[in-house]
Formats: structure tokens, sequence, C-alpha cells
């Protein structure tokens, strides 16, 4: 097979004992390309990928790697994985990734518009989110960051005034498009916490994005946090989309960052899993309830037990 | 957020040169992952290491952001350093560059014992003593 301009690719399984030697000895080869990639559900199953240069590496120098890196399975008395090798194009790889996003309605007026895209004419009544995706979590595409941002609108249009004046705390904000929403929505202000320090860069930059920047505070931390941001008076609506067993823990702190006539919508939490939440939730004095549901994931709206 | 990862990548990279070409680009840009926001968050927190590799554990969520944790050195660094040598041999010829103790075979096994795959110290003890050896490094006992 002749060499392809561009990349090869080489592929192997990486077991558990030979990894740390095969990235060793790939370096020394002057092969330091690698990654090694497995799915969350089986971590013990990893795969090593190598790229090397096409032009460096024709089949009988692929034939030279093979054997030197044989050996190294033996102090573990196993034998090397079949090594496989493919064609990889050229590509600018700081560009190529963006095909993945698109222009994304989302309920029956809010847009979210990937920064570098224009606003395409069908959506242009739509309440524009511009997003620079991807460094923290939600970017409007999956079904949890949906509900909440639909329950927002719902929320909003239930009175003439909306989320007018409201202030608002989002717990676990990640990219920072719920509190983003409710701004656009017509909220007053939002504060915003996550433990993650890439959602609080993501969420500091989307609101710089977005020209609302004075609207929106935001901190690296948990409920503790989010209390000391709203400096001791609890928000009109709270935003917490995080995973149910998080929700649950941090629930008996709810009453630092809502006030008793406020709302809260929570999401991130599996329909399955509602019930023994919305026991806890009862157990801290809010009344919830299962408001939407979306692929398996559910909406909850909580408001302080009469 | 509500989170659920879709993949792990592993990167051994360079400390403040990560850039688009592979295996940044096509590791990360198949899941549609934000290559530049990755390699400017990893650049980052790596400068001040200039000149060392500092693997990185990125996990790809379900709608294609990310987020990362810097993990140990390499075991073959770690075991280099603790030999007092450059490299390991170019040719595996086993125990002919440099040797390490068992208790600095311990020391390394535990500090690699997250990010090997394995469980139990022993276990990580005898994944670096065969890396050790396939570098040429002797393990005295």
């Amino acid at each position: 097979m002749a060499a392809a301009p561009g990349w090869w690719r080489l592929e192997l399984a990486s077991l558990p004992e030979l990894e740390e030697s095969l990235l060793w000895k790939l370096a020394e080869l002057g092969i330091p390309r690698v990654a090694v990639q497995h799915r969350p559900e089986t971590p013990s199953q990893r795969q090593l990928i190598a790229w090397l240069p096409a032009i460096d590496w024709p089949e009988p120098e692929q034939q030279q790697l093979a054997l030197a890196l044989a050996p190294l399975a033996e102090p573990f008395g196993l034998a090397l994985p079949p090594l496989q090798w493919s064609q990889q194009a050229d590509e600018d790889w700081s560009l190529s990734w963006k095909q993945h996003w698109q222009a994304d309605p989302v309920g029956q007026g809010l847009l979210i518009l990937p920064a570098w895209l224009p606003c395409p004419p069908e959506h242009a009544e739509r309440r524009l989110i511009a997003m620079d995706p991807g460094s923290a979590f939600g970017t409007g595409s999956h079904p949890t960051t949906r509900l909440c941002l639909e329950a927002l609108e719902l929320l909003a249009a239930r009175t003439p005034e909306g989320l007018a004046g409201l202030r608002v705390a989002d717990l676990g904000c990640g990219s920072g498009v719920l509190g983003l929403a409710a701004l656009r929505l017509g909220a007053a202000s939002v504060a915003a916490v996550d433990t993650d320090s890439l959602a609080v860069r993501a969420t500091t930059d989307n609101a710089a994005l977005n020209g609302l920047t004075p609207q929106v505070r935001v901190q690296l931390g948990s409920v503790e946090a989010l209390a000391e941001l709203l400096e001791g008076q609890p928000a009109d609506l709270l935003l917490c989309n995080i995973l149910a067993p998080v929700i649950q823990a941090l629930c008996p702190a709810f009453n630092t960052v809502l006030a008793a006539n406020g709302v809260g919508l929570l999401s991130g939490l599996l329909v399955d899993q509602a019930p023994a939440l919305q026991l806890a939730l009862r157990d801290e004095g809010w009344q919830a309830e299962l408001t939407a549901e979306q692929s398996q994931w559910g909406l909850m709206t909580i408001r302080r037990v009469a | 957020m509500a989170k659920k990862v879709v993949a792990v990548i592993k990167l051994a990279l360079q400390a403040g040169k990560a850039n688009p070409a592979p295996p940044v680009g096509p590791a990360l840009g198949q899941h549609g992952v934000n290559i530049m926001a990755f390699c400017k968050e990893y650049n980052a927190r790596t400068q001040e290491k200039a000149g060392y590799v500092i693997p990185v554990e990125i996990s790809v969520f379900e709608d294609r952001s990310f987020t990362f944790i810097t993990k140990t050195p390499p075991a073959s660094v770690l075991i280099s350093k603790a030999a007092g040598i450059e490299k390991g041999a170019a040719t595996s010829a086993k125990g002919s560059v440099g040797a390490i103790s068992r208790a600095q075979l311990e020391e390394i096994a535990k500090t690699k014992l997250p990010d090997l795959n394995c469980t139990s110290v022993e276990s990580a003890m005898r994944i670096i003593e065969g890396t050790a050896r396939n570098m040429g490094v002797a393990v005295n006992d």
C-alpha cells in the first residue's frame, strides 16, 4: 500500500499491563502523537491510537515498528495485540469540529446559536442566546437543558410580566445557558456557581458574548458559594440542572438560595428517580411536582410547602 | 449540570503546547469537541510545567461539551527519575541502563495507581516492574 499524504492511524487494544510500556516505547521511537480512549461503561477495554506522518512511515517502517513493539509484552507473559493501520487525511482540526454544531431552536421562541454562525433568517424572531459551545455542559442539545429552557419559557408565559425583575440563582451553571435564557426572558440578574472551573469561565465568556456581563455574577463553588453571591437574599427563581443524587444532597440548603415565595426548576433527574427526590424535597419543606419529561429525563418544579 | 460521559480520552501532551494537530484534533474532533477551547485551557493550566509531558484525561459529555483533569506523569518518567537516568534503553537490553529499588518501585506504583486501570498496589507494582524491565531498568531487591 502506498503511503498516503497526511497520517497513518495506528490502532491496537491497550492492555492495562502494556499501556505504560507502549507509551514509553512509542515516544522513544519518535511517535509522541498518541491517544488512549475508552467508553465510560468499559474502562478496561482501552484502545490506543497513534498518528504517524505518512511520509515518514512507509510499509517497511511499519513492519519494523511492529517488531520493535512485540517484545514489550514479554515481561507480562502476554502477546502484543494486532496492529491495525488506516489512513487519515490531513485537515484543519482547528475548524473541522465546528461542523458538528448548528443553530438550535428551542421551545417556542429561543435560539441557541454557535458564536461563529449568523442567525438564520427563519429564526430571526427568536430570542438569541449566542454560545461558544463546548467547554462546559449546557450546549442546548441535551434533553435536560431543553427541559429547563422550555420550562423557563412556560413560566415566563404564565403572567404578563413574565420573568421581569426576577433575581435568578443557577446552581451548577455549566455553560451558563439557563441563566442567559432567563435574562433574555426578562429576568433582572443571575447569580451562578459551578464546581468546575471550566464552567465558571464558560459562563463568564458566554455572558460577555451576549452583552449580559453586568447582569451575571459567577463564582466557583456549590450551594454555599451561591448563597454568598446572593448576599443573604434568596433568589426568586432557582435553576438547577445537575443529577438527582446531587440535588438530593444539596436540597437541605435550598432555603438559603430560593425565597419562600420563589420557584425552582430542577432537572438532571431520570423520571424513575423522581419519587425518591420528591420525598427528600418534601422533608426539607418543598413541594415538588414532575412537570415535564423528555427521553427518560424529568423536570421538577418546586415551591415552598404552604 | 446533568452530565453523561460518552467517551474518555487520555492524551500525553507537552505542557503548554497543545495544538489542533494529532493527537488533539482527530481524537477530540471526532466527538465534536471544541478543539481550540481545549487547547487554550490545557495550555493555561500547564504552562508553568513547560518541558514536561503532562498527561490529560478528557471526559466528553453527551452534548459534546467536555471537562478534563491532568494526570500523573508517565511511568517511564518516574522510573527514569528514580533510576537517575535520562531515558530507557533504546533496545530493551534488560537491566543495562540503571536500576531502582523495590521501595522505589512501590512508591511509583502507589503514585500511578489511580491511572493504571488496576485496583491493587500489587498489580500496579507488576505493571511498573514490567515497564522498567522494558526500559532496561532493573529492580533490585
